[in-house]
C-alpha cells in the first residue's frame, strides 16, 4: 500500500501538474481531459507506466490506499479549480467513474455559477 | 474587568490530590475555577461551565478545514447533551453501552455528552466507507454489547442498505439524535453517576485483529485531562486547534475532553480535510494564532512533503508554543525535517512537545514542554541490543537516535522492568515499561483473563503493583522517558534484542533498489527453529531488472557489519505490496502472515527462503 507521505514526497506532483495546465484551464475540462490528467498523475506517482495504467481499476489496486486518495482529490482541486469533498474517490472508485463525475460536477458548478 | 490577578481561582501550586472518603476529586489547577475544585464527573464539569459561562465557545468547526460552519458554547453543548440523554432515559436502559457513529463535527460532541449524561457508556467507533469490510464494526458491537447505536439521519440513510445484509448491526436500537425536539430535554433527570462510573470505551487500535475496549471512568478522564494541561503548560490565553478523529484517543482526549476541561475553545476541523489538504492545518494555526495542536508524527511528515513555498510566505507560526507529537513512534529526523522547513515561518523548535501514551492508560504518560528541544539521545546500537543505555561518542557506525517523551507527571508512576523475570531494571537498561496512576483504565470490557494479564501486573522482586503493562519497551534517563519499540515486535536472536525498525534501515540503505520505508523484519519458527525473515521492497525502475546476488550480498553484510546478524532469508517483493496502516506504519505481524501462507508478491528470494516458506522457485537461488 502506498504511504501517502512516501509517494507524495517526491515531487510535488499535484502541483506540477496544475501549474502546466493553469493557462489552459480557461475552459472546463471534458471527462476525456480528466481521465488523461488522472492517468498521467497516477503514472507519475506510482512509477509506473501510463500505458499500465487501467481506467477501470480501483484505485487500491495501483496501491492506493484510502489515504492516499483523499491526497489525490486535494491535488486535484488545486488543478480543477473547483471544491471536492475529501471522500469523492470512496464514491468514485476508479479513473472513469471519477472523470466522468468530475467533469459532470464542475460543469454544473460553472453553470450554477453563471 | 478582571485583574491579572484574579483569573478566577488561581492557585500558583498545582497540588492534584484525590478525595478522601467522599471519593470525589480535587481539582485545584492552573486554569480552573475555585467553584470547580470539588468535581467528580465530566457532567458536572460541563453542568457547571454551562451555568457560569453559558455563551463562552467551546468549540469551532471548520467543515471543509478552512471556513467557520458551525460552533457551540457551553450552553448550546449542555442543552443538546440533555435532549439526547433525556431521549435515551426514555428507551429505558439504566446502564448500556451506545455506538457512537459520527463524522467529524458538533454531533459526535453532543451525543458524546448525551451518552455521560444518561450514564451510557459510550463508544466512539470510526465511521465505515462505502464498500468498507465492516468486521472491525462488527466486532466492536459484539465485543461492547451495544443495545444502541447514535448517528445522524444522513448517517443512516447510507447506512440502510448495510443493516439489511448485516444482523448485528440491524439488532442494535438506532437513533437519530439530529431529529429530536428540543422540547423533550426538560424531562432528563440527573443519573446518579459517581466518579468510577465508566464513562466510555476507547476501542485500541490492535495490530493483530481483536479489538479491546479500554474502560475508561469520569476519574481516569479528568485526571488525565490535568495531566496534559500541566504537560501542555495550559494557560487560559491558550488558543488549540486540531483535525484527530473522535474515536481515536489522542484526539478524544485532546481536542474535545481537555479543553472542555480547562475551559479554552478548541478550533476543530475534519481528519480527511487536513489529509486532503494538509496545509489547512497550518493555515489555521497561523490564521488563529494557534498555541497548541500536534498529531501524530507522520502528519509533520505529511505537511512538510506538501509544503509549497508560496505558501510558506504566508504563515506565521511564530505563536505555536507546544507542538506535541505522539502515538506513534517519534522519529528525530521527522522533527529536524519539519523545524528547518518552517523556522522560516517563526516555528521553533523549543515547541516540539513528544509524548508517550496510550488508550489503556487513557492517553498521556509522559510527555512536556521543557525549557529547549526535544532531546534527541544518541546511544550505541551495539549496546542497546544487549538492553544496555551507553551513550554514543564520537562518530560511530552503529548509533540509533531515540527522541525523548518527556516527564511523567501528577503522581503517575512509570517502572521500567524486565520482561522476563519481571523485576525492576537498573537505570540506563532497556525493559518493558509499566504504569500505575489515576489515568489507568480499569481494564479491557469483558474480558477478564487480558485485563488481568495486561492491567494487574505486580514486580515479582517488592510484590509492588498493580501495574499497567504497556508491552512497550523503553528506559528512563534523568527521569525523562524514551521509548525504544514494541516488545512483540524485538527479535531476540542468541540473546541479543534486535529491533525491526533498526533492521529494516540498514536493509534499505544497502543498495539503491530498496525501497525507503517499505520493508519488514521478523522471525518465523519452523520445525523449531528460528529464522529472521526480510521481507523488502524493490524500487519500481529495478523491475525485472534487479542484480539479485550483488543487494543479498550488500545486504548481508550491512546486517553482519551493524548488527552482527545474518540473514538468511531475505525476499524482494513488489513496490507497494507491503502491508501498510492507512497513516503508512508497516504491519509486520501481517506481512509475518502473508510471507507463512506464501500470499506475499515476490520477484526474487534466496534459496532458504525457498526451504523455509515453500515459495515456488526463482529465476536465481
Amino acid at each position: 500500500m502506498i504511504n501517502p507521505v512516501e509517494s507524495q514526497s517526491r515531487t510535488n506532483v499535484g502541483s506540477q501538474h496544475s501549474d502546466a495546465k493553469e493557462a489552459a484551464n480557461k475552459q472546463l475540462p471534458t471527462a476525456m481531459e480528466i481521465r488523461a490528467w488522472l492517468v498521467s498523475y497516477l503514472s507519475e506517482l506510482l512509477e509506473i507506466d501510463s500505458n499500465t495504467v487501467c481506467v477501470n481499476s480501483p484505485f487500491d489496486r495501483f496501491g492506493l490506499d484510502s489515504a492516499g486518495v483523499v491526497v489525490m482529490t486535494g491535488d486535484i482541486e488545486d488543478w480543477l479549480g473547483c471544491e471536492l469533498h475529501p471522500t469523492l474517490a470512496y464514491d468514485y472508485p476508479t479513473i472513469d467513474s471519477l472523470a466522468m463525475h468530475l467533469a459532470e460536477e464542475c460543469n454544473a458548478k460553472a453553470l450554477s455559477l453563471d | 474587568m478582571r485583574s491579572a490577578n484574579d483569573r478566577t481561582g488561581v492557585s500558583n501550586e498545582a497540588i492534584y490530590k484525590q478525595g478522601s472518603a467522599v471519593g470525589h476529586l480535587e481539582c485545584q489547577n492552573t486554569v480552573m475555577s475555585e467553584s470547580l475544585r470539588k468535581v467528580s464527573t465530566m457532567v458536572h464539569l460541563l453542568r457547571h461551565r454551562a451555568q457560569h459561562q453559558p455563551r463562552q465557545t467551546a468549540y469551532i468547526f471548520l467543515q471543509d478545514g478552512e471556513t467557520e460552519t458551525a460552533s457551540l458554547s457551553y450552553k448550546e453543548l449542555d442543552a443538546q447533551a440533555c435532549l439526547i440523554a433525556s431521549r435515551l432515559q426514555r428507551e429505558g436502559t439504566a446502564d448500556g453501552r451506545a455506538l457512537l457513529l459520527y463524522p467529524s463535527g458538533p454531533e459526535f460532541i453532543t451525543a458524546f455528552f448525551g451518552c455521560l449524561y444518561a450514564g451510557i457508556v459510550a463508544v466512539p467507533a470510526h465511521l465505515p466507507r462505502p464498500n468498507q469490510d465492516l468486521s472491525r464494526l462488527e466486532a466492536i458491537v459484539s465485543d461492547s454489547q451495544a443495545s444502541f447505536a447514535l448517528t445522524t439521519s444522513t448517517v443512516l440513510a447510507k447506512l440502510e442498505r448495510l443493516l439489511k445484509e448485516n444482523q448485528s448491526l440491524a439488532a442494535l436500537r438506532w437513533l437519530k439524535t439530529d431529529e429530536l425536539a428540543s422540547h423533550q430535554g426538560k424531562s432528563w433527570h440527573e443519573a446518579d453517576v459517581s466518579s468510577d462510573a465508566i464513562a466510555y470505551l476507547q476501542y485500541t487500535s490492535g495490530s493483530t485483529g481483536t479489538p479491546k475496549g479500554v474502560m475508561v471512568t469520569h476519574r481516569n478522564l479528568l485526571h488525565n485531562a490535568e495531566v496534559i494541561e500541566r504537560a501542555f503548560s495550559v494557560t487560559r490565553e491558550a488558543i488549540l486547534v486540531g483535525w484527530l478523529p473522535f474515536f481515536h484517543d489522542m484526539g478524544l482526549c485532546v481536542n474535545v475532553l481537555q479543553p472542555l476541561y480547562s475551559g479554552l475553545r478548541c478550533i476543530l476541523m475534519p481528519p480527511l480535510s487536513f489529509i486532503q489538504k494538509p496545509f489547512r492545518w497550518l493555515q489555521a494555526i497561523s490564521r488563529y494564532k494557534a498555541t497548541s495542536t500536534g498529531g501524530p508524527n507522520f502528519a509533520y511528515d505529511l505537511v512538510c512533503a506538501k509544503a509549497k513555498p508560496e505558501q510558506l510566505a504566508k504563515l506565521d507560526l511564530s505563536n505555536w508554543a507546544v507542538a506535541f507529537v505522539g502515538s506513534e513512534t517519534v522519529r528525530a529526523d521527522t522533527l529536524d525535517r519539519f523545524a528547518a522547513t518552517f523556522e522560516p515561518c517563526g516555528f521553533r523548535r523549543e515547541a516540539f512537545c513528544p509524548c508517550y501514551g496510550l488508550a489503556e492508560a487513557t492517553l498521556m504518560v509522559s510527555g512536556g514542554l521543557k525549557n529547549g528541544p526535544p532531546d534527541l539521545y544518541r546511544v550505541d546500537g551495539a549496546a542497546l541490543e544487549e538492553n544496555r543505555v551507553v551513550s554514543a561518542v564520537g562518530v560511530h557506525a552503529n548509533v540509533r537516535t531515540i527522541v525523548g517523551c518527556g516527564q511523567i507527571r501528577l503522581e503517575q508512576k512509570v517502572v521500567i522492568v524486565d520482561p522476563e523475570s519481571l523485576t525492576r531494571c537498573p537505570d540506563r537498561q532497556v525493559g518493558e515499561i509499566w504504569v500505575s496512576g489515576l489515568s489507568v483504565g480499569q481494564g479491557y470490557w469483558n474480558r477478564p483473563v487480558e485485563t488481568d494479564h495486561t492491567f494487574k501486573a505486580y514486580l515479582a522482586d517488592t510484590g509492588e503493583g498493580p501495574f499497567l503493562r504497556s508491552g512497550d519497551l523503553g528506559f528512563l534517563k534523568d527521569g525523562e522517558l524514551f521509548v525504544t519499540g514494541r516488545l512483540k515486535d524485538v527479535m531476540i536472536i542468541r540473546g541479543h534484542n534486535h529491533y525491526p525498525g533498526d533492521i529494516e534501515l540498514t536493509v534499505e540503505k544497502s543498495h539503491p533498489a530498496l525501497r525507503s520505508g517499505c520493508g519488514a523484519a521478523f522471525t518465523v519458527d519452523i520445525e523449531g527453529q528460528e529464522h529472521v525473515v526480510v521481507v523488502q521492497e524493490v524500487e519500481r525502475e529495478f523491475l525485472g531488472k534487479l542484480p539479485v546476488d550483488t543487494v543479498i550480498a550488500d545486504i548481508r553484510q550491512a546486517l553482519a557489519g551493524q548488527h552482527g546478524l545474518y540473514v538468511n532469508v531475505v525476499l524482494f517483493v513488489k513496490a507497494g505490496t507491503i502491508p501498510k496502516t492507512s497513516s503508512g506504519k508497516i504491519q509486520r505481524y501481517l506481512c509475518r502472515a502473508k510471507f507463512m501462507n506464501r500470499t506475499l508478491d515476490v520477484l526474487e528470494t534466496t534459496g532458504a527462503a525457498l526451504k523455509v516458506s515453500g515459495y515456488r522457485h526463482g529465476p536465481t537461488s
